[in-house]
């Protein structure tokens, strides 16, 4: 993997964020460093999520800030803990979370701008849960969302909007 | 004389080639890394005794190597835990691992030091046994440049929600293991005779079906590895951070095989430890509170430190050593418009030599 290869590998994430910017009503991508080609962003995501500080009750939040980071070995390896992390709150409420940790599951070495923040998206808003104890970041989320699965998905709208197809308007 | 390292000493391959390549007349020591301990259902797949059951298999690995007058060091952990340095010195590295993720952080490892590579590996299923071989070079094949697409999306992956990444028992006969055990030493030997023939080749034995394949594997422009050899020098593990800094005119700092983390999370109970340390491979210790795992959360790590921003307070007079680095860490320093520099990390000892 040659340097010149990573960075366009990072132009293209660059042109993906402005799409998703300009596709989007769920997030807002920023680059997160003065780097040109970023290698990290900040993504906003504006979607229903829960929070709850410890011993205080359940609440729900509509902004949510993910750190995204591109490593020089993302091409080559791909580790969740290396490559997101939550910035704000820092008490989201949910299975796969804990403080700043997320786990979103399997994502492949080179995973590209959009699959992360879609793989985030799904999770921030309960399409992706774990519902195993055991493999839960946070043991307390996971009992309540196994009680309260009618509850979720907290948002079922597509990441991108849809475009209207006139051609297929009945005339 | 040499001396080789064996990654995945202890399994289905390993515990075969350990004492075979102690045999061989080029090897006066061996060192011996695997993580893990005998249990009973390895008796029968792995060249192990009953008492050698719930002991570390480096350990019993190393009294079987010295015992035919080889000298052994063992390192009971993860290849990615280790400092990268402790293998500058070896003539061949010799790998049976049973994750493609281990032999890709091998690979690197092999190439960084300019150390030829000896992987072998088996199929049970196709009673298949494979040995490759790479040799760091300016036209040369690493072992990515066969990987496809597919061999990336199925690399084992740590997730903070499970752990460590699950391994798959390959449940290969231990003739099997024996074979390819076999293979891995003579190509070692032939690599350790200087034979540069050996480059890029593949030999796979088909034991069910009676037949042999010879392969070469040539470098390939889009393989996701930069091939990067790496000269390096030695320095002073008791080098300050200000006096590095002042010595090489270093901007930045970075390690090999490892990152810094500048606060680490607990994955139990979600309390954040701030402070400057170096982080590598998954271990990163226990949270004092709720002894639960620590993670280092992905803004928090950092591939290379800015000295002059970072360190100049605090850690200017910080050593290496403070920072979490050891003895045969392999660090590289740049300033802007200059080239890299690596350099490895020697203790007072190596020192006084």
């Amino acid at each position: 993997m040659t340097d010149a290869v990573f960075e366009a590998f990072l132009r293209a994430q660059g042109e993906a964020a402005r799409q998703l910017n300009a596709q989007c009503d769920t997030v807002v991508l920023h680059p997160a460093d003065p780097l040109t080609p970023a290698a990290s962003y900040v993504a906003q995501f504006r979607c229903p999520c829960l929070a709850k500080a410890s011993g205080a009750e359940l609440r729900e939040i509509d902004v949510v800030e993910i750190g995204i980071r591109f490593t020089t070995q993302h091409l080559r390896v791909f580790d969740t803990v290396r490559a997101l992390q939550v910035l704000a709150p820092r008490d989201l409420f949910h299975p796969n979370i804990i403080g700043p940790v997320m786990c979103v599951g399997h994502l492949a070495p080179g995973a590209t701008l959009e699959e992360m923040v879609l793989q985030v998206y799904e999770v921030l808003t309960y399409q992706r849960v774990t519902m195993n104890e055991t493999d839960a970041l946070n043991h307390e989320a996971c009992r309540w969302a196994r009680a309260n699965q009618g509850r979720f998905p907290l948002s079922s709208l597509p990441l991108k909007r849809r475009r209207v197809r006139f051609d297929e308007c009945p005339a | 004389m040499a001396t080789v390292a064996l990654i995945g000493a202890g399994g289905n391959i390993g515990s075969h080639a350990a004492p075979l390549l102690a045999r061989l007349p080029e090897v006066d020591e061996l060192l011996l890394v695997d993580p893990d301990v005998y249990a009973a259902s390895n008796l029968r797949t792995q060249a192990i005794e009953p008492g050698d059951v719930g002991r570390a298999k480096v350990e019993v690995l190393a009294e079987r190597v010295q015992r035919i007058g080889v000298h052994a060091r063992a390192f009971a952990e993860p290849i990615e835990g280790l400092p990268a340095g402790r293998f500058g010195g070896c003539a061949a590295i010799a790998a049976g691992l049973d994750r493609n993720s281990a032999r890709q952080h091998v690979n690197s490892l092999a190439w960084r030091l300019g150390v030829p590579l000896v992987d072998a590996g088996v199929d049970a299923g196709s009673a298949l046994a494979r040995v490759n071989v790479y040799v760091p070079g300016a036209d040369d094949a690493c072992l990515e440049c066969a990987w496809s697409d597919e061999d990336y999306v199925r690399l084992e992956q740590v997730m903070p929600c499970r752990g460590e990444a699950s391994v798959t028992a390959t449940n290969a006969p231990a003739h099997l293991g024996a074979l390819a055990a076999s293979l891995l030493c003579a190509e070692t030997e032939a690599v350790l005779r200087g034979n540069r023939d050996m480059a890029g080749r593949q030999f796979i034995v088909g034991a069910g079906l009676h037949v042999a394949f010879d392969t070469r594997y040539a470098r390939r422009s889009g393989c996701r590895f930069d091939h990067h050899a790496w000269c390096i020098e030695p320095l002073p593990l008791a080098t300050s951070i200000g006096r590095l800094a002042m010595l090489f005119e270093a901007a930045a700092l970075a390690v090999l095989g490892a990152e810094f983390a500048s606060a680490l999370a607990c994955l139990d109970c979600g309390r954040v430890v701030e402070g400057v340390r170096v982080v590598r491979g998954a271990a990163m210790g226990r949270c004092t509170t709720c002894s639960g795992r620590l993670a280092a959360p992905a803004f928090d790590r950092h591939e290379s430190l800015p000295l002059a921003a970072t360190l100049a307070g605090v850690y200017r007079d910080a050593s290496l050593a403070d920072l979490g680095l050891v003895a045969g860490d392999i660090v590289t320093v740049q300033a802007a418009g200059t080239p890299e520099r690596h350099l490895q990390l020697i203790g007072e000892e190596e020192n006084e030599q």
